[in-house]
């Protein structure tokens, strides 16, 4: 309501000026101070879940499945031996990209999957050197693993499977050439430093709980506590 | 989704103004966010047989009735269950840090109920008198007593406070 309205009105019921144009001031602070706003974000939270959203029924059903439904087209091509048979091809091979998307198709389903295929990047990269392949698919493949490991360690699912990971690629190791070693070293080097990073945060975290637990019977001791050290 | 996008673009058109007239009137934020939530629904719910051209008229109305309807049973139970609860606790915050707000919720407050709803469609949501004598279920000229009558006692109020 514009002000001036207001005045007129108030002017209509026998106000002087003066007193018309006090009152619209008062009204017109009240209306800025009464009115706020709330976030879009509330406001969107409400509209999706009345309403659902356009990109939940038309774009993130499919995004779901798209793994599963580019897996069935791919059977219907290539056909189920097809798939059977990839599981067993190199990087670099044909049939490579369709083991690739039947393990995201596996994992989509079963996330636990993930560090059997954390497994697979390392016999891979074993394979790979035993026949001489190229460095560069070696290379290519090791970076592979480093990205699932951290991927499934992410998830906390690397546990169980990450030696027989390292043993693979320690087996690699010893077949390598100088290049493929350097880069075996590298990722070895890699995952030995994430380990000691996780170890030292849980033992930071141990320590960190002993010595409040030990804060009142350590006082007068020597002082020299290294609580790191079990 | 033509549906859809016309709902929601009411929504984000009148949606604060449904807030704020279930905020200033009770000072319960998480109550007017409730109501405001129960209001929109029951839009949606009946939004093909409503007239748009008497919509705002109905968001109040059926936001005052939730309102008075929740004070005399205290129905808060139900609307909470009803709705999850998505809250701006950011606009909480500040709300519950400003003096202004402070002193205008002690003004409105005290006034009279009838005074104090003309006073929030009128002089906060700037509502015509024709509109707001819509949603009051009164007359014009009604309004126009009572808003004046509002003004001169929330100046009042707001001046001794200084």
């Amino acid at each position: 309501m514009p002000n001036d309205d207001l005045v007129k009105e108030l002017k209509i019921r026998g106000l002087s000026q003066t007193e018309a144009e006090e009152l619209g001031e008062a009204a017109k602070s009240i209306g800025q101070i009464g009115r706020f706003t709330r976030s879009n974000e509330v406001k969107e939270q409400f509209l999706i879940k009345l309403l659902g959203t356009k990109e939940k029924q038309s774009f993130v059903w499919p995004r779901l499945f798209a793994p599963a439904i580019a897996f069935v087209l791919i059977l219907a091509v290539l056909g189920t031996g097809s798939v059977v048979f990839a599981q067993k091809s190199l990087p670099g091979d044909v049939l490579y990209p369709v083991k690739r998307l039947s393990e995201n198709v596996a994992v989509s389903l079963n996330p636990e999957l993930e560090q059997e295929i954390v497994v697979r990047r390392s016999q891979e990269v074993k394979d790979l050197v035993e026949k001489k392949e190229d460095s560069e698919l070696v290379k290519n493949t090791l970076d592979d693993f480093s990205e699932d490991s951290k991927e499934a360690k992410s998830k906390g699912h690397a546990n169980g499977n990450l030696e027989e990971g390292v043993r693979n690629l320690e087996d690699a190791r010893e077949r390598s050439s100088e290049d493929e070693r350097r880069q075996i070293d590298e990722t070895l080097k890699k995952l030995e430093e994430q380990k000691d990073e996780d170890e030292g945060s849980v033992q930071g975290t141990k320590s960190e709980e002993k010595e409040k637990d030990n804060e009142g019977s350590n006082r007068g001791s020597n002082g020299n506590n290294d609580h790191g050290e079990d | 989704m033509a549906r859809e996008d016309d709902f929601s673009e009411v929504y984000r058109k009148y949606s604060d103004k449904i807030f704020r007239y279930l905020y200033w009137q009770s000072k319960n934020f998480h109550l007017a966010e409730d109501l405001t939530s129960e209001v929109f629904t029951r839009a949606w719910e009946s939004w093909d047989s409503l007239r748009k051209e008497f919509l705002q008229a109905w968001l109040f109305r059926v936001a005052h009735n939730l309102l008075v309807d929740w004070y005399r049973k205290k129905k808060e139970v139900q609307i909470n269950e009803r709705h999850e609860g998505f809250y701006d606790e950011n606009l909480l915050e500040k709300l519950g840090n400003d003096e202004q707000v402070d002193g205008l919720w002690k003004a409105l407050n005290s006034l009279p109920e009838n005074l104090k709803r003309v006073a929030i469609l009128r002089f906060v949501e700037e509502l015509s008198a024709k509109e707001a004598a819509v949603i009051l279920n009164v007359s014009e000229v009604n309004v126009r007593v009572l808003q004046h009558r509002a003004l001169v006692k929330l100046k009042e109020v707001m001046n001794d406070a200084k």
